[in-house]
């Protein structure tokens, strides 16, 4: 059984984001790059897949800055395999990426493809449903739990509430991780570089197809007319005027 | 070009669900707008189906009459969906952003070559053109996108839109499948029994809510102090359950519970639109973030930018020192 | 915690080194059971290269009189010792992750039993395991991602001198030589009471007239606790890193403010190639004091509490109690336990992302005891010089019931505020 965890950098959202100057896409000068943080679940859910047996786990990530240091990540934390798709891919949409990885999910023939439900800017609609629909394959998003049995997968699919529903799902099809079913794990840093000297990045070549399909007009920060009131001042002088308003609102202990 | 505005419903029991509701809002908006009519599509009711009475807001209902559609499969719906929509062609498809829209939405794009747009946050017709606003990172940019093809579809995202409901007898086309249902490639087995849950925080009047910003799971402890002081509980944001730091029936927001206390009170929450939408309805909130940036300052009444690990001791004090 | 109990061998006799030690030859004894232990345990962790010294114990219990982890738990090296010999699993159990590193054990240890060294080689293999309590592994990775333990944005680094009044300059700015480059630190360029200490050393700096900048963005943490946590391959990369951004640039000395960082770059940069003139703040005010004079006096009992990275770890004790004597009106009073006895706030070795986890298995915080000794002195001001120390101790004021009692400070902040930098 060999699984496929398609894994994306993503912009930090950490760092504030600023519009570039042509106002439809980001200011890269301050980007940086981490690992979609669904996409570490779709890893940990894989290798958690691998310890129960029989599975062969290939990490697949579109380059960006810091997609090398995403896929030695995966080889450390016990990926088997990891395939750098080189190129630019800033600014290619979810559609185009999803074309590209057709030929080179055809190339490696998992039987499974994992990777996050979501990424930060999925405009266009997320891209492991998307590949799905271009391989004509099965797919359960919003996933919670894979296992694997007689040639199918079970999953558990997160409905809105929490509430859980079961799918059998028959394969090769592709997963969308909501949460692996333990947290990702951390793994040391002596563990990255160990893999950095002896492990080895695959290349393969995936060109994005066909043109962008929504045509960027403006991207802005959501208008600001109705924030909130903002309290100002050290931290007693805050709790101060938060108990006050609190108070006068009748909340809880603080009612009447 | 079609005149056909279609919204894929869902329904909760017997109920249209709200994401539907919003849906139709939308559809409706924009059929107003260029003289077009609005279809709500279901998948698995019977054409005599009293459910299908509460999408009075449509102009119309069509719904695919087998019962082997009832029960939601991804493979089943896409593949009636994908006979539908090539065959009536219809102008623009709209669904909600939800746990079902996100298996039809990319999946009916990519077979179709219709564009999609997601998070859908704003939709109007310009001339032929259509233009849409999405929500890009965790809300905190927002794009605008045209597209002049023939058929579009959206991912509508909650509260977006007003919903529109409305109970009548509506006119209700009623066909079977246009597709063999054979072999599913994804089988509905059943729902699973939720987990007992400690605490049932759609009761309480007063949440404090720690999102990743609380730091680590040593300083829940810090929200449990003030929540004792105030006579509340603690809730979740996604990141703090997934941790581990706090059980699942604590969270809040789309995968989690849906709540409505008369305080909200976000401590370390950025207010990614997932969390938003199952807060933004409390009556009172107040959000505490080092970000000034953070989304949830949108929704917020009362904001503090600052390390809530500072705040929320000061406000325990300041409560307890009430009386 | 599960201590599985190693079974006593249990012989009627026994020969050592060619001697029947069984007691039958004795008149003075009748024959008795004597008892072996299985070796496996401490074997392992002996052969780990720096932990070898744990089995050089001989369990005359002198540390577990010293150790503050003690104090508020059950915890000292000849115990942990003791519970390895009779088969504790060390990587499975808490007592991994109590030891805050602040080596006052190895001041009174006869046999040289190194914790500093011990800890971070055994908490290594646990890291490399995955078995490091979640809350160090999130500061292991928020450090790994962002370059410091808070997560927090790595360009908003030097944001904290907007408020500081006086110029800051970042020395990729510059373009010039500089006599000082101040290495700030996480706590102090984040924590909001750490930005609090820094604009009242930048303040002070400028009033001196000293020729310094500081990194901004492109400092990282020095990763000091993280070495001492066992994530020694990010304390390597993070070692790298900032030797190659300080070899960018010219400067005499390298001031540094929190001293973990100080004693990492002064004991452990060198073998990564960074080899500076190191000097703790506190070094290097109290010399510049005698000059200044003061607009106000400061008619306030104090107590200081040496840091252990300062103090035990480097032997500083005397800079940072000159310059609290240089300010005029200052009763300086020591605290029961003061210099190469002082008692750790346990924030350091990784202790700092360790509370929660530490607060199952101890009574009260370290920080909690050490501000009962400083309220018991009768001091209004407990003095700090480490940016561990003031959120710290200030929580722990709370947490004691001694709120309005006794008021927390940087050693940069009373003396500034004496030389009346702070009215703004």
């Amino acid at each position: 059984m060999r699984i496929l965890v398609l894994t994306q950098g993503v912009p930090d959202l950490v760092e504030g984001l600023e519009v570039a100057s042509d106002g439809v896409s980001l200011d890269q000068d301050w980007l940086k790059y981490v690992l979609n943080d669904f996409d570490d679940h779709a890893l940990e859910e894989a290798l958690q897949l691998k310890a129960d047996g029989g599975v062969e786990v290939v990490a697949v990530s579109l380059e960006t800055d810091g997609s090398r240091d995403i896929l030695f990540t995966c080889l450390a934390k016990g990926a088997d395999r990891a395939v750098l798709v080189p190129g630019d891919w800033f600014g290619t949409d979810n559609h185009q990426k999803a074309k590209a990885l057709v030929s080179l999910v055809k190339a490696i023939a998992p039987d499974l493809v994992l990777t996050g439900v979501q990424a930060p800017a999925d405009a266009d609609g997320q891209v492991g449903v998307l590949l799905a629909g271009n391989l004509r394959w099965a797919h359960v998003t919003t996933v919670k739990e894979v296992r694997l049995a007689e040639g199918k997968a079970t999953v558990v699919k997160e409905l809105e509430g929490g509430t859980g529903a079961r799918y059998q799902v028959a394969l090769p099809a592709v997963l969308g991780i909501q949460a692996a079913r333990v947290p990702p794990r951390y793994v040391p840093v002596s563990k990255v570089r160990q893999a950095m000297k002896t492990g080895q990045l695959e290349e393969m070549e995936a060109p994005p197809e066909g043109d962008t399909v929504l045509q960027a007009r403006k991207l802005y920060p959501p208008p600001s007319g109705e924030r909130a009131a903002m309290l100002e001042g050290d931290a007693d002088t805050v709790a101060g005027e938060l108990v006050r308003i609190l108070r006068e609102k009748g909340i809880g202990r603080l009612a009447g | 070009m079609s005149d056909e505005i279609w919204v894929l419903a869902e329904f909760v029991g017997d109920q249209v669900a709200q994401a539907s509701s919003e849906a139709l809002g939308a559809a409706k908006r924009s059929a107003e707008a260029g003289g077009r009519r609005v279809v709500a599509v279901v998948l698995g009711r019977d054409g005599g189906d009293p459910a299908l009475r509460s999408l009075g807001a449509a102009d119309t209902v069509l719904t695919v009459q087998d019962p082997g559609l009832k029960d939601f499969s991804p493979a089943l719906h896409v593949r009636v969906l994908e006979a539908l929509l090539s065959d009536r062609k219809p102008r623009l498809v709209l669904m909600g952003n939800t746990a079902a829209g996100l298996e039809l939405g990319p999946d009916l794009s990519a077979r179709l070559g219709s564009p999609l747009i997601a998070y859908c946050r704003n939709l109007e017709f310009s001339g032929d053109t259509v233009v849409g606003t999405t929500q890009l990172y965790g809300g905190k940019l927002l794009l605008e996108v045209e597209t002049a093809a023939a058929q579009v579809l959206a991912m509508v995202a909650a509260g977006s839109f007003p919903a529109v409901t409305e109970e009548r007898d509506v006119l209700v086309e009623a066909i079977a499948s246009p597709v063999s249902l054979a072999d599913p490639e994804t089988v509905f087995l059943g729902l699973e029994v939720a987990e007992t849950a400690d605490v049932d925080i759609t009761q309480a009047d007063v949440l404090i809510s720690v999102g990743r910003g609380i730091g680590d799971a040593g300083n829940i402890s810090l929200a449990e102090e003030l929540a004792e002081a105030l006579g509340g509980v603690v809730s979740a944001s996604r990141p703090v359950v997934d941790q581990g730091w706090l059980t699942k029936s604590r969270q809040v927001g789309k995968s989690g519970k849906t709540v409505k206390p008369k305080l909200y009170l976000a401590a370390g929450i950025s207010g990614a639109p997932e969390h938003l939408e199952g807060m933004r309805d409390a009556d009172l909130i107040v959000a505490i973030n080092t970000d000034a940036a953070a989304p949830i300052f949108e929704v917020a009444d009362y904001g503090v930018v600052g390390d809530c690990t500072e705040i929320l001791p000061a406000l325990t004090e300041a409560v307890s020192s009430q009386g | 915690m599960s201590a599985v109990k190693a079974k006593a061998i249990e012989l009627e006799s026994a020969i050592v080194e060619g001697m029947d030690i069984g007691g039958s030859w004795s008149r003075m004894l009748e024959s008795r059971v004597l008892e072996s232990y299985d070796f496996e345990q401490i074997d392992r962790l002996k052969a780990i290269p720096g932990a070898e010294s744990l089995a050089y114990c001989f369990q005359c219990a002198k540390c577990t009189g010293v150790c503050p982890a003690d104090r508020v738990g059950d915890f000292s090296p000849r115990k942990i010792f003791r519970r390895v010999q009779t088969g504790t699993n060390l990587m499975e159990s808490p007592d991994l992750w109590t030891c805050t590193t602040c080596i006052n054990c190895t001041r009174v240890c006869p046999k040289e039993v190194k914790m500093a060294e011990i800890m971070p080689a055994i908490r290594e293999e646990a890291v490399l395991a995955g078995e490091a309590p979640a809350e160090l592994q999130k500061a292991f990775a928020d450090t790994q991602k962002y370059g410091n333990p808070m997560g927090e944005s790595p360009r908003k680094r030097a944001d904290w001198t907007a408020k500081a009044g006086v110029t800051v300059p970042i020395i990729s700015k510059e373009k010039k030589p500089v006599d000082l480059l101040w290495y700030v630190e996480c706590h102090y360029s984040y924590h909001p009471r750490g930005k609090d200490a820094a604009v009242a050393l930048a303040r002070v700096l400028d009033a001196l007239g000293a020729d310094f900048a500081i990194l901004g963005h492109e400092e990282k943490c020095a990763g000091e606790d993280m070495r001492l946590g066992g994530e020694k391959g990010l304390f390597e990369l993070l070692a790298e890193q900032n030797v190659a951004t300080l070899g960018k640039y010219q400067f005499q000395q390298l001031l540094v403010t929190d001293p973990h960082a100080f004693n990492a770059f002064r004991h452990f940069y060198p073998a990564y190639g960074g080899d500076y003139d190191v000097v703790h703040y506190s070094q290097y005010l109290a010399p510049k004091l005698s000059g200044i004079s003061f607009p106000r006096k400061l008619s306030r009992r104090v107590t200081f509490h040496d840091p252990c990275y300062l103090g035990r770890h480097n032997g500083e004790y005397e800079a940072p109690r000159q310059v609290l004597q240089a300010i005029p009106g200052i009763q300086l009073v020591e605290m029961e336990r003061c210099r190469e006895n002082s008692s750790c706030c346990g924030g350091g070795g990784g202790g700092m992302y360790l509370d929660g986890f530490l607060a199952n298995f101890q009574r009260e915080r370290l920080s909690e005891v050490r501000v009962k000794e400083a309220v018991a002195t009768g001091a209004e001001i407990l003095v700090v010089a480490c940016p561990y120390e003031v959120s710290r101790f200030e929580d722990a004021v709370k947490s004691t019931g001694n709120d309005g009692k006794l008021k927390v400070l940087d050693l940069s902040e009373i003396l500034a505020e004496a030389m009346g930098l702070l009215d703004n």
